[in-house]
């Protein structure tokens, strides 16, 4: 059984240029790549995807909805609601910005550790 | 450099996690309405020749437009929505429905006999699911396959082949849809 990652778990970036606090989490980064990669995707699916639970996606989500990356839409589908998620431009722009700023990072990483 | 193990093991995270969004099951539906349509389209071969033409000119594009919106019901009840994918699959059958009426020339002005343009378009359509195999839904490429096979044996069978080449594509199509329809479609909340 592994271990279930945390707020804790995220590596210490903190002050480094182009992260996004918000996205330190694996599951909020996780939703926005979903997001960046379709259109809309409802709860029901990023929880299947994602593997996590009600109470914690939702916190999540309105995370992300609180910081206008993420929008949400409600429909009724056979008389029961669903909730579609999209990604804002805001959203897809810290996205761009924080993974192009953990590749760089990485990459340095790598290249200090092959000179070291 | 743990730190750097953890940056990777993110971004791990997060590609095999846009890996598993695309593994979507299939459409039930567009399948077994496909087996139907071939299994008549083809079987005309053999018992009403003059009738193919009507029947792919009409079948073929309602076809499309009919899969087309099959596909999109199914998005929304799995929950996720892609312009992307749904742009993919258009622009893939469509472009192998526009060489099929491409190859009708060939026929219509004597230049190859009728019986062969069949045959080409045959090949056409199964060169068309194999690379909807391999770029929208893996099962797909075995159908291509069985098809190119159906292809080289009307070669060899002197009668009623177009049948069961129709009866093959059909049970292939029935089989491929009703194993990748096994969906986790989502509830709803």
């Amino acid at each position: 059984m592994s271990r279930r990652p945390s707020e804790s778990d995220g590596p210490s970036w903190k002050g480094m240029e182009g992260f996004d606090k918000l996205l330190e989490h694996r599951v909020r980064l996780g939703i926005c790549v979903l997001l960046a990669r379709n259109d809309a995707v409802n709860f029901q699916r990023l929880k299947v995807l994602l593997e996590e639970t009600d109470g914690s996606l939702g916190a999540h989500l309105r995370r992300l909805e609180e910081s206008s990356y993420l929008k949400v839409r409600k429909a009724f589908q056979d008389r029961k609601p669903i909730s579609w998620y999209s990604l804002t431009k805001r959203g897809r722009m810290a996205l761009e910005t924080h993974l192009t700023a953990l590749g760089s990072l990485i990459r340095q990483g790598k290249r200090a550790g092959r000179g070291a | 450099m743990s730190n750097l193990k953890e940056l990777e093991d993110g971004l791990g995270f997060v590609r095999d996690l846009a890996r598993k969004s695309e593994r979507r099951p299939s459409p039930t539906s567009i399948y077994l309405m496909w087996a139907l349509i071939s299994l008549v389209g083809f079987s005309l071969v053999d018992f009403a020749p003059n009738a193919v033409g009507l029947f792919w000119t009409l079948a073929g594009p309602l076809g499309g437009v009919a899969s087309f919106f099959l596909g999109w019901r199914h998005s929304i009840r799995h929950g996720q929505l892609s312009r992307d994918l749904g742009v993919r699959n258009g622009l893939h059958w469509a472009g192998m429905l526009v060489a099929i009426f491409l190859a009708v020339p060939l026929g219509a002005t004597g230049a190859v006999a009728w019986a062969e343009v069949h045959k080409i378009i045959l090949l056409v359509i199964a060169f068309g699911y194999f690379l909807a195999g391999v770029h929208l839904d893996r099962p797909l490429v075995w159908v291509g396959l069985l098809m190119a096979a159906g292809y080289v044996a009307l070669f060899f069978i002197p009668a009623y082949g177009w049948t069961l080449v129709g009866i093959l594509m059909a049970a292939a199509l029935v089989i491929t849809g009703i194993v990748g329809g096994r969906s986790d479609v989502a509830p709803a909340e």
